[in-house]
């Protein structure tokens, strides 16, 4: 099978199975596109996740676009955007022109019922693992203090406590933790503070 | 050229600009196309953009682009629906096309290298935000804490497919809400 064409069912998968927000499609990539295809790594995917909040447009529009041209370039882009709109698209078609009172059906109501609690977990299992996977050092095979990155535990209580303390724009928030960033990791070791 | 046509093509430049203007995702957009669709260019009615808001949250599928197709389908049918998707899609493609040839040797610099580290930290704490306000948006009941909490345990601990789980949660939230509770029996509404 062709690599654009997995590209695209893989998208086209995601893109049927992301309900709610952008932040939806996280646990469905973190399994699809990090664990099973290896295409990227978590923490590539983090950075991805940080250029998508800091430049306009839909999340999803974005997130794919960079793991398609990453993976196969401008083609790879192409089959992922693609992959990731058409489910939207042939559905809502089909509620617009047959379905119209579609959000109205019991059946329809219950499902969601269900399903919304259940994508908040996956969303939060998987911002748990991105935590575990940017402070632990994974590669060790058993836990131990030492696999503890102490500065991204900083950088991860001083990112919550300016964001909720002062209700940053996530732009800013993003600035602030380059920022964050070369202080604890460029500058303190450099004057040796802190190696 | 022919007024339907120039209102495609008003479509598909309002669109474009929702889409090379909005910050901060799918949420953010549905105020951005209200201000566009509804108050500026008065295509749409405000009952009839809810309508559509309500629908788009509730199918499958990327908000941001429900919303384009199903506005872009009331204000020009098929082809409306197609310059909408393709409008709000195409600033985003080509800046992160651009970024992309730039992005590998921006991060082999050190220092944007640092800044990196810093910024995950961030994007975590974005996530996290979110899930907040998603939370906030349940009622919660017994039904819904057990659900939360069992599904994050099974995403978190095993391998279990995340569409699977996404199912079970929509063939839970039946069989509760339709024969357990019944919850629409009585007014066919939300209770």
């Amino acid at each position: 099978m062709s690599i654009l064409w997995t590209l695209f069912a893989v998208y086209f998968k995601i893109g049927l199975f992301t309900i709610g927000g952008g932040y939806a499609m996280i646990p469905l990539i973190q399994q699809e596109i990090v664990n099973t295809y290896h295409w990227i790594t978590m923490a590539q995917f983090t950075d991805f996740i940080a250029v998508a909040e800091s430049t306009p447009g839909p999340f999803a529009v974005n997130t794919s676009t960079f793991v398609g041209m990453k993976v196969a370039g401008l083609p790879g882009a192409l089959a992922t955007i693609l992959g990731v709109t058409l489910p939207s698209f042939i559905i809502i078609l089909v509620i617009a022109k047959w379905m119209k009172n579609f959000a109205d059906n019991k059946y329809v109501k219950a499902a969601l019922y269900g399903m919304m609690p259940v994508v908040v977990a996956l969303i939060l299992s998987a911002v748990f693992t991105l935590f575990v996977s940017n402070v632990l050092d994974t590669s060790l095979s058993s836990f131990s203090l030492d696999a503890i990155d102490w500065k991204a535990v900083v950088c991860c209580g001083l990112a919550a406590f300016l964001y909720y303390r002062f209700k940053l724009n996530p732009i800013f928030l993003i600035v602030l933790c380059a920022g964050l960033g070369i202080v604890f990791y460029g500058l303190l070791p450099m004057w040796g503070l802190w190696v | 050229m022919n007024i339907k046509n120039n209102r495609l093509l008003q479509l598909f430049w309002s669109f474009i600009k929702i889409g090379a203007f909005t910050f901060g995702g799918g949420y953010a957009m549905i105020s951005m196309v209200e201000i566009e669709v509804v108050d500026r260019k008065k295509w749409i009615t405000e009952k009839q953009y809810m309508d559509m808001i309500a629908i788009s949250q509730a199918t499958p599928g990327v908000i941001a682009i429900n919303t384009a197709t199903y506005v872009g389908y009331a204000v020009g049918g098929f082809p409306g629906a197609l310059l909408a998707t393709l409008g709000v899609s195409i600033p985003s493609f080509v800046i992160i096309v651009i970024i992309s040839f730039f992005l590998d040797a921006f991060l082999a610099l050190t220092w944007v290298s640092y800044a990196f580290m810093g910024i995950r930290a961030g994007v975590i704490v974005l996530i996290f935000d979110a899930v907040i306000r998603m939370r906030r948006s349940l009622t919660l009941n017994a039904f819904n804490w057990t659900l939360l909490i069992a599904s994050f345990l099974v995403a978190t601990l095993t391998d279990i497919s995340v569409i699977w789980i996404i199912l079970t949660g929509a063939v839970l939230g039946i069989i509760w809400q339709i024969w357990i509770t019944r919850a629409y029996d009585a007014d066919g509404g939300a209770k």
